[in-house]
């Protein structure tokens, strides 16, 4: 390991970024290279989620309390993201989610979240704008939100103030080995860059450079529509999202209409400081369309008005579509490659790109500097989807 | 609703196509989000040779000769914001409905062209228009944007709606140029404004049509930069002003006035300012093609500067890259009216013989485009001054997507 | 082809509770211009005034609510006798909803 490592990170998105801001704010020498506009893939079609309401207690959560705590000191200390920290809620569609809805609570106050559960009459207070029949909910307090691309960018800013360069519009083709080791990349000018490390931090496009290498990672695109309000009244200054997808940690089948769950459709509303709102949300895999769907879009619109009914007489500006990288186990992959030295992946964050981003780039920091990451990295290893037998050694 | 062919856009070319289906018996929906129809033929009053060319009374015509046809259903105020395949063709979503959806065999989008917008510091401040809305308040409502304005950007949009405007008793400061840009594409930089000025062929327009023979040669365009007098030379009344740019909008509620600079000889750099008063100022960056139904419709388009920007990619009978779609008119390059007219009925042959089941063959399309071309011609006033090769190189990409897979 | 082509029919409107004149059947933000109000609303975020633009419905600067329905573009909403306008856009500033 040289004194002063030298680090290509391919890929501009907030991943990308974010491993650009930590390495070089820790002396460590960047180029990254963007293949079209910093933040133009996935982290301008998503919304701005810093949650931890929605994760499993344990390793899941911890990592996301990290995550939120790093993130609340980068909107200090990065230019202004719109950056706000009004707690979230998840409300209950009906009845049957409630012991659910209580369970989850408590499961998370005995590791000592901050999390509440709202009865019929709390969660009427707390939101006054929603459909009378909601039986209730639960609050919690540290979740966040951000504008994204905004953010994207206040990370490239300051990395670049430490030294990184930057390379929008200049994608890799390729990445080079010599002798089993990385050597460096092969931008789609012809050019090549040689340097000893490698940070792959393309999201969905991630399997296209790791493939010729021989090496497999289980990455696909999913879907996922955004409906954007015209400025105007707003329902509430917190995001607030339906219980009922949570329904499947319970081992329970969420009770929704079937066109609902085809498309994966769940509400998300997301307040803006910009006076409109975001509402999500949809999964589904369809390849890599980005198109939004019309129908799918009527769907989230309906979902959503059964839940605030006053939101029917809202204006609608624009629809988008944005492609997550998901895993199977639903965490991202943030780890050495240890079959071809200098190669490292952060990449595979569906869903959770904003909120994972700020702990992303900072264990991507301990791995290149060999320091320890005090996160079990196996739960994030590259490899970890197709160990039958537990042979992973390497932390 | 179900019909045989909706027609989107009830300006020249959407009217002319409406009016040829009619007439061919056909059940048409004529779709627009105003609420009369006519398009920005409604606003036009020209001088060309010894003729007015009196738009409303050309769109008044067109209206005549759709509203003799029962078959054509009118649907005005209604915008169409959804465009996409169904079983038996098309379906298209309206807002705010009654129909929601109108179901169509064939769809001919006639959306036209939009204004590009020139930002200047304060711009979002009331009285800044886009020089098309003070022909819209001037002409088709007899309201005053103001009592003294300027033109920032010069092109021929410029210079005849500065006549209209005059003609109507509002004083103007003349037309100044628009900072120019590398980042705005269509504006471009003071350079290109000034080959703009060249496509006005204008019959009566006498200075104007040597003027701009002569300006195809650059140092004649340096030369009149250098020597023009500040407050512009006059041409049919309106002051060219060509060596003064526009830099800032003054105001608080409303514009009070316009910050302008003189630009140095040999490079676009801005020297001295001052303020004029004028209490509106039209923003004129040109006009270009709205592709966003092609886009939503998935239909190939591409970028041609000589034709204003983003064009579907069509054949000679106006279709599009999807089948049973047909696009004419401004929304396939930025030409004047009496063009927009004679595609709309050429649009119309070729949506009858795609729902008689007739041939399609582009060679048969030539009678048609033969008729474009004289419209062309005739027309006084050119978009840009290689419209001839914009179509040209349209042409050539539907040839070369025969080929293709 | 419409009224304003034959024999202009004056009517009352309302904006913001006041009365203004109109032309039957033309554009909202025509009426209110020819009485000399221009502006249509406000940024939300800066509070600047904003007005008419583009006067043909592609650019949304001169929304207002309109028969109780919000975002309607006042440059394509025709007048009629007792029509009721309002300005819709207030600004409180960027901030927390």
């Amino acid at each position: 390991m040289s004194s002063s490592p030298t680090v290509i990170i391919v890929g501009g998105g907030v991943i990308g970024a974010s491993c650009a801001y930590y390495l070089s704010t820790c002396g460590i020498a960047v180029d990254l290279f963007e293949a079209g506009d910093i933040g133009g893939g996935t982290s301008s079609r998503c919304d701005g989620n810093i949650l931890a309401i929605d994760k499993d207690p344990g390793f899941d959560s911890q990592l996301a309390l990290q995550s939120q705590n790093l993130l609340a000191d980068l909107a200090q200390a990065l230019g202004p993201m719109e950056y706000r920290q009004p707690g979230s809620y998840l409300v209950c569609d009906n009845r049957d989610e409630i012991p659910m809805a209580q369970q989850w609570v408590a499961m998370q106050r005995s590791q000592g979240l901050d999390f509440s559960y709202l009865d019929y009459r709390a969660v009427h207070h707390a939101l006054p704008d929603l459909a009378e029949d909601i039986p209730g909910g639960l609050y919690c307090a540290s979740d966040a939100t951000v504008n994204p691309l905004l953010y994207t960018h206040r990370l490239i800013e300051a990395a670049r103030d430490q030294g990184a360069r930057i390379h929008a519009h200049q994608g890799v083709q390729q990445i080079l080995t010599t002798g089993g080791r990385v050597a460096g990349v092969r931008l789609e000018s012809g050019e090549t860059v040689l340097r000893d490390m490698v940070v792959v931090s393309t999201g969905i496009w991630a399997p296209r450079l790791l493939d010729p290498l021989g090496l497999s990672i289980p990455i696909r695109p999913r879907k996922g529509h955004l409906l954007v309000s015209a400025r105007g009244p707003q329902f509430g200054g917190a995001k607030v999202m339906e219980f009922g997808y949570l329904m499947s940690k319970f081992g329970q089948e969420r009770i929704a209409p079937s066109n609902l769950v085809e498309h994966g459709i769940a509400l998300v509303y997301e307040p803006t400081m910009s006076h409109n709102f975001l509402l999500g949300s949809s999964r589904e895999f369809v390849g890599e369309d980005t198109r939004p769907n019309p129908h799918v879009a009527r769907l989230i619109a309906q979902r959503a008005i059964r839940f605030y009914p006053g939101m029917a007489h809202a204006t609608l500006m624009r629809t988008y579509a944005g492609l997550r990288p998901f895993t199977p186990d639903h965490f991202p992959i943030v780890s050495r490659v240890h079959p071809m030295p200098g190669l490292f992946i952060a990449a595979g964050h569906e869903g959770d790109g904003i909120g994972l981003s700020a702990i992303t780039g900072k264990l991507m920091s301990d791995l290149v500097l060999d320091r320890d990451p005090k996160v079990d990295m196996r739960l994030l290893q590259w490899d970890r989807f197709h160990k039958e037998d537990d042979d992973h050694a390497h932390p | 609703m179900a019909v045989e062919v909706a027609v989107v856009g009830a300006g020249p070319a959407g009217l002319a196509a409406a009016g040829e289906l009619g007439a061919a018996g056909f059940r048409v929906a004529l779709i627009d989000e105003y609420p009369i129809p006519g398009g920005r033929l409604l606003g036009q009053r020209y001088h060309w040779k010894n003729l007015v060319w009196d738009g409303k009374q050309q769109a008044e015509t067109l209206v005549d000769n759709v509203r003799q046809w029962h078959e054509v259903r009118w649907l005005l105020q209604r915008s169409v914001y959804d465009l996409e395949r169904a079983p038996s063709g098309w379906a298209l979503s309206l807002n705010p409905g009654d129909p929601s959806v109108v179901y169509a065999q064939a769809v001919v989008v006639a959306t036209g062209a939009t204004e590009v917008p020139i930002p200047l510091v304060n711009w979002t401040l009331p009285g800044v228009l886009a020089v098309g809305a003070a022909q819209v308040m001037t002409a088709v409502y007899g309201v005053a944007p103001g009592r003294r304005g300027v033109v920032v950007g010069a092109n021929p949009l410029s210079f005849a709606i500065a006549e209209e405007l005059l003609e109507a008793g509002v004083k103007l400061a003349g037309i100044v140029m628009a900072p120019g840009s590398e980042n705005v594409d269509v504006v471009g930089s003071l350079d290109d404004q000034w080959q703009r000025i060249v496509g006005l062929r204008g019959g009566g327009a006498w200075p104007l049509r040597t003027l701009g023979r002569y300006m195809t040669h650059a140092w004649v365009r340096q030369f009149l930069m250098s020597h023009a007098p500040k407050s512009g030379v006059p041409i049919r009344g309106v002051r060219l002003r060509p060596n003064v740019v526009a830099t800032a909008v003054e105001g608080t509620e409303r514009v009070t006035g316009i910050r302008l600079a003189r630009i140095a000889d040999h490079d676009e750099s801005i020297r001295e300012g001052w303020s004029e008063p004028v209490d509106f100022v039209c923003v004129s960056g040109g006009l270009r093609p709205v592709p966003d139904l092609f886009r939503i419709a998935r239909v190939k388009t591409a970028w041609v500067p000589e034709l204003s920007g983003e064009v579907p990619v069509i054949s000679p009978w106006g279709e599009t890259s999807q089948t049973g779609l047909f696009a004419v008119g401004n929304a396939i390059g930025v030409e004047s009216a009496l063009v927009a007219i004679a595609q709309g009925h050429l649009g119309a042959h070729g949506v009858t013989r795609y729902l008689r089941g007739q041939s399609l063959d582009y060679r048969l399309a030539e009678p048609d485009q033969h008729r474009i071309q004289l419209a062309r011609e005739q027309s006084p006033i050119a978009f840009h001054p290689k419209i001839g090769q914009g179509v040209e190189h349209l042409r050539a990409l539907f040839l070369e997507s025969l080929g293709a897979p | 082809m419409n009224n304003t082509t034959d024999r202009p029919m004056v009517i009352q409107f309302y904006c913001d509770g006041e009365p203004f004149p109109g032309i039957n059947g033309e554009p909202v933000a025509m009426s209110l211009w020819r009485s000399g109000v221009t502006t249509l609303g406000w940024n939300e975020v800066t509070g600047d005034p904003r007005g008419l633009y583009c006067a043909i419905g592609h650019c949304f600067e001169c929304r207002m609510m309109i028969d109780g329905v919000r975002d309607q573009r006042a440059c394509l909403y025709p007048v009629r006798e007792g029509l009721e306008v309002f300005r819709q856009t207030v600004p409180t500033g960027l901030g927390e909803p």
